[in-house]
């Protein structure tokens, strides 16, 4: 056990078993899942991406590269879970990945033999022929062997959640820097939001030893964490990483919620994306240590220096029985003396730098670097080039530490370039580079405690006096300043062996140097040619050394090599929290119309219209399909009476002094003129002349109309009203607003219609007081309503609205009294039926490429007066013999059947584009004619009654001969209409 | 003669509760919009006054007591939320409608009711951005609605068919908080 006996922020009253590969460790609360494992001497944690060399934990945080996890068995297991942000629960099984049969004993490693033949750029150059070989064969099987994670395959069952929040101030990262400016906005009362990826706010400070006011560092953090708890205006967010930085002070951020529970409380989401909108930001990220790459410096034991620290000092697992450091700057001796503190043994220290100085009581070697490492499936000896020749130390864990990279990586979402720091060897946030945003702490290059604390005041103070706030008085605690000493050092040369940058993608320095002799000189062309960086870290510990090794190869500096573009999300997020509230209940909301209750009684088959769910058939007993339903349905209304709910239809209540003026001008015919009590049918164009809608128009008072549109274009013309009244005639004083679901309206069609009525309302209804397209006000008991005489079946029919409480109960009342006429409810497949065999369109005919004319509706572009659209309508070609025009069709040879989309041709033509002579928009079996029928376009259609073609649809390849006829299939004198 | 029996959007799915969260069902007697004619905001505002002691309050606003308030809806449009319908007096210089039956209206009322619609809504909810006496013709998940802040949390509005979509979805993100509560 590699247990510390004392210290570390657990709680060691809560042992928690969890299982890793199969096998049952114990660990504490408070242990992520790679420092349990460090704690139980588990080293080998992976396998590589692709030479699946063995490899173990590199970090202690969101940066790890190598220790990536299956979380979780059976379907809704987690892939690529970085161990070092996992915390540990009771029962968590953890599984490693992209190996097999075992970790230990992995039969892909055959490929790190291969590697001379699979360095960078190796597939593009030998796969390429023959070139079907490289879909079906080379890409499969390379997939096979070089991966992460696997997924089940089973749809993600998880829950995830979407929220927003707002601040004045969102504060990214809670180490000194971020607690500091946290504290001092909140106290100058801004509204603050500090987020953090860790679970334990404190950012560095929980894993030093060093004091600030005179009390542990970490002990400092957790006191003003409870004190910024405590306030009103303060938001904490633990958990949550900010992963983008977009327009307007909008930041992503993503919350894991219960990931770190055995048993998530019943309706708690598992990760919530926000979007948090702040006024102001301040970036405290951090900073992320890089490594130095030398030969096999992958090996199982080799860590970041500062990672090694945190394991030590926050979790009371020392890595290693006799750890040695490597580094090039003074804060690997500070990881070397607190192992000593925590009676961990020091092999030795290894400092690049001949004049390092120890700062505690291990053996030090300067002017050193380590060249190699040996060991199978762990580090059990390095080797040391000295000035007096290569020395052999035994040591089972090696802390490496480059320098330390600011966590720039926001600031660049927005296209910012990062700044080159001389002094610390890194690059910084650039000014500005985010709107809003300002930087502080280690983030900004600023690497000691106490300057990190003072960025951080004075940051929150620059915002402050910003947003007009008064800076609080605030005494900034005491701590360590040292200062950054570094002799940048990116890689060993002249030493045998691969030295890996990218651990997560399999890259090395060699590849980089490939990159370089095969002219992928520019850092983005290095990136896509060696992969650098493109792994689920986004190479977040190995950028950096990639791009200092290409600026050495072409001999510029650092600076003018430049960075990679940094991209959102600054760590992975998974596609079902970005997608949340868009699956499932909530891909779109459900309309439900008022009689809906009633209709799920009778059976009815829902269909979604726009996001109405409206019946399209009721099934009754013995009817095994949709047909036979239907044929009843509309032979029921035809013989007797029928209720369907209309409701969907949009309303529009239109008044005003020019509300006349103003249908004039949107309908293509006149309105004006319709005397009050009246319904019109009307015509509505685009701008370029098209049909745009269809309906009808009641006139209610001299200034008062009623609108009903279509069901799919009621907002499309809602829409349109409203760019004509607010943009083309604002002089126009006309109001309107939607009534659709003021009252709920049903559809009494048929020749027992009236009789159904009468007795229902207070109103006699006849031919005289209510003929054919009559509107008014009518009583049902004490409420009023609405009584339309108007009919898209053809029959004697009416359209009933009531305000919509009473909408369940009309439509029970109907029913009652249809079912004593032999009538009852029909659905939108009958419903189109009866429209078809009547030539009503819908929108079926009118798709937006049709003009009035075309559908034989000419006469209504009304030639008295303007309208939208009626200019573009009467340009050349948009009327006459060389439009489609609409026509009915029906069956003549032995064929009976109709496709909607089948194309038209004449009997002797080939079925071919140039022949084509129009299309199918409707079909159906009419029970009233006993044969098929159609709406189609067919050129110069309407001069051509009588004349055979054939339609031919070559997908579904039918052929169906028929004659052009009248659209108008029933009724065309409208006898049934009139009553 | 027919006896119609009313019934409200919500009569079946609410009242409901989650930890300290309600949402009720808060059936208005009556809602009218009012949409003042060309220049007649003034006067109708005057003739509101007069006729139901309320104002016409200013865009993202409400004025007047639960008996009788008025809600900014949108451009030119308010409704007039209470106990009696606007008086014909208003008609004579804006358009009216009855939209008593038009609107779902719900309270949502708790401690942690900001928190519930946070999950729903893109409106900064804060005490101090969003108080009482403002209103907001925004999107709640996926849906156009009227959020007010009240007294005690919120009354929501959406149009009648999406009912139980919206209650659906608040109910959701009520448990989805009560529960984010017990994790530590």
């Amino acid at each position: 056990m590699s247990r510390l006996a004392k210290g570390g922020q657990l709680d060691r009253s809560q042992q928690i078993p969890f299982t890793f590969d199969g096998q049952t460790y114990l660990g504490f609360k408070g242990d992520t899942l790679a420092s349990a494992l460090l704690a139980n001497d588990v080293r080998l944690v992976g396998r590589s991406f692709k030479y699946h060399r063995p490899r173990g934990i590199l970090t202690s945080g969101s940066e790890e590269p190598n220790a990536l996890m299956q979380i979780g068995v059976g379907p809704q297991t987690t892939p690529n879970v970085r161990a070092t942000t996992q915390e540990i629960y009771r029962g968590l099984a953890a599984s490693s990945q992209n190996r097999f049969p075992s970790l230990s004993f992995d039969l892909m490693e055959v490929n790190d033999l291969l590697s001379p033949f699979l360095s960078a750029g190796f597939y593009y150059k030998t796969f390429m022929w023959p070139k079907a070989f490289w879909e079906k064969l080379y890409e499969p099987v390379i997939r096979r062997a070089a991966g992460l994670g696997a997924l089940s395959g089973a749809a993600d069952a998880a829950h995830y959640d979407k929220a927003f929040a707002h601040c004045d101030l969102l504060v990214i990262g809670s180490g000194p820097a971020g607690l500091m400016a946290a504290l001092t906005a909140a106290k100058g009362g801004l509204d603050v939001i500090l987020a953090d990826e860790d679970f334990t706010l404190g950012g560095r400070l929980n894993s030093e030893t060093y004091e600030i006011d005179g009390a542990g560092c970490s002990d400092w953090a957790a006191g003003i964490v409870s004190e910024l708890a405590a306030m009103k205006n303060v938001r904490l967010m633990p958990r949550t990483t900010i992963t983008g930085a977009y327009d307007g002070g909008t930041y992503g951020a993503l919350e894991r919620v219960s990931h770190h529970l055995a048993t998530a409380p019943d309706h708690a989401p598992l990760e919530t994306f926000w979007r948090i909108a702040a006024r102001r930001a301040i970036l405290a990220g951090g900073a992320i240590e890089r490594p130095i790459a030398f030969p096999n410096n992958d090996r199982p034991g080799v860590m970041m220096a500062g990672a090694v620290r945190s394991y030590v000092n926050r979790f009371a697992a020392a890595p290693g029985q006799a750890v040695s450091i490597f580094t090039n700057n003074d804060d690997g001796h500070r990881t070397a003396a607190d192992l000593v503190a925590a009676g961990v043994t020091i092999a030795a220290v290894i400092d690049t730098r001949a004049g390092a100085v120890a700062v505690a009581d291990y053996p030090l070697i300067t002017g050193a670097q380590v060249v190699g490492t040996s060991g199978r499936l762990g580090l059990s000896e390095i080797s040391v080039r000295t000035s007096a020749g290569i020395r052999k130390i035994k040591t089972d864990c090696l802390g490496v530490s480059g320098g330390w990279n600011p966590s720039v990586h926001l600031t660049c979402h927005m296209n910012g370039r990062p700044v080159w720091r001389e002094d610390i060897a890194a690059f910084i946030p650039a000014d500005g580079a985010i709107p809003g945003l300002i930087s502080a702490g280690s983030a900004l290059g600023e690497m000691s405690t106490h300057a990190a604390l003072k960025t951080g005041a004075d940051a929150a103070a620059e915002v402050l006096k910003d947003l007009g706030k008064k800076a609080p008085r605030v005494t900034l605690p005491k701590a360590e300043d040292a200062p950054v000493t570094i002799q940048p050092f990116w890689h060993v040369n002249g030493a045998k062996g691969r030295s890996w940058l990218d651990m997560q993608n399999d890259v090395t320095s060699k590849d980089v140097k490939l990159a370089h002799q095969e002219n992928f000189r520019p850092v983005e062309h290095m990136k896509r040619y060696t992969t650098l960086g493109m792994a689920t870290d986004q190479g977040k510990t190995s950028n950096m050394n990639g791009l200092a090794i290409m600026a050495e190869l072409t001999g510029r500096s650092i600076p003018e090599t430049g960075t990679t573009t940094f991209r959102p999300p600054y760590t992975p997020v998974a596609i079902g929290a970005l997608g949340a509230h868009g699956a499932g209940k909530s891909f779109a909301p459900e309309r439900f119309i008022p009689s809906d209750a009633l209709a799920r009684e009778k059976n009815a088959r829902f269909a979604e219209v726009g996001l109405w769910y409206r019946p399209s058939w009721f099934t009754q007993a013995g009817e095994t399909n949709w047909r036979q339903s239907c044929d009843r349905e509309v032979v029921m209304v035809r013989a007797s009476v029928g209720l369907c709910d209309v409701t969907t239809l949009g309303k529009i209540d239109i008044q005003g002094p020019d509300a006349p003026e103003f249908l004039d001008r949107v309908y293509s015919n006149m309105f004006s003129t319709l005397p009050i009590g009246k319904v019109r049918y009307g015509l509505m164009l685009r701008e370029d002349g098209m049909v745009m809608d269809d309906g009808t128009s009641a006139r209610f008072g001299e200034n008062h109309y009623v609108m009903t549109t279509t069901t799919a274009a009621a907002g499309q013309v809602m829409m349109h009203l409203d760019f004509a009244a607010q943009v083309l005639w604002p002089e126009l004083d006309v109001q309107f607003i939607s009534v659709t679901e003021q009252w709920a309206q049903f559809a009494v069609a048929g020749p027992k219609s009236r009789q159904l009525l009468d007795g229902l309302l207070s109103e006699d209804i006849t031919d005289e007081t209510f003929p054919y397209m009559a509107c008014g006000d009518v009583t049902i008991g004490k409420v009023k309503a609405r009584l339309f005489r108007i009919s898209f079946s053809g029959e004697h029919a009416y359209e009933l609205a009531v305000p919509a409480h009473y909408g369940d109960a009309i439509a029970r009342e109907l029913d009652k009294r249809a079912a004593e006429m032999g009538g009852g409810w029909y659905g939108m497949e009958a419903l189109n039926v009866m429209r078809i065999e009547k030539g009503f369109i819908t929108h079926a005919e009118i798709h937006g490429r049709v003009t009035a004319d075309d559908i034989g509706a000419g006469r209504m572009v009304s030639a008295k007066k303007d309208c939208v659209g009626k200019v573009s309508s009467q340009r050349p070609g948009l009327s006459g013999p060389e439009r489609e025009q609409l026509v009915g069709l029906k069956p003549v040879g032995t064929v009976k059947q109709f496709l909607g989309g089948a194309h038209l041709f004449n009997v002797d033509d080939d079925a071919v584009r140039m022949n084509d002579q129009g299309y199918i928009t409707s079909h159906c079996f009419s029970p009233t004619l006993g044969h098929t029928i159609a709406l189609g376009f067919v050129k110069n259609g309407r001069a051509r009654m009588g004349e055979v073609i054939k339609m031919v649809d070559l997908l579904r390849n039918v052929e169906t001969k028929c004659e052009i006829c009248n659209p108008v299939f029933w009724d065309e004198k409208g006898g049934a209409l009139r009553g | 003669m027919v006896d119609l029996i009313a019934k409200t959007p919500l009569a079946d799915l609410l009242p409901a509760a989650a930890g300290g969260l309600t949402l009720t069902e808060a059936a208005p007697a009556a809602i009218t919009s009012i949409m003042p004619f060309r220049g007649k905001d003034a006067a109708c505002s005057t003739a509101l006054k007069k006729a139901h002691n309320v104002e016409l309050p200013a865009a993202g606003h409400v004025a007047g007591t639960d008996s009788a308030r008025v809600v900014w809806t949108g451009r030119g449009q308010f409704f007039l939320i209470g106990d009696k319908p606007a008086s014909t007096a208003v008609g004579k210089i804006a358009a009216l409608t009855d939209q008593t039956h038009s609107w779902a209206v719900m309270r949502l009322e708790g401690d942690d009711a900001a928190a519930v619609l946070e999950r729903l809504t893109p409106v900064d909810l804060r005490a101090g951005s969003f108080f009482q006496g403002q209103t907001a013709r925004t999107e709640l998940a996926h849906m156009m609605s009227v959020i007010s802040k009240t007294a005690k949390g919120f009354e929501i509005m959406v149009m009648r068919s999406f009912a139980r979509t919206a209650a659906h979805h608040v109910l959701e993100a009520m448990h989805s908080v009560t529960a984010q509560r017990q994790i530590n």
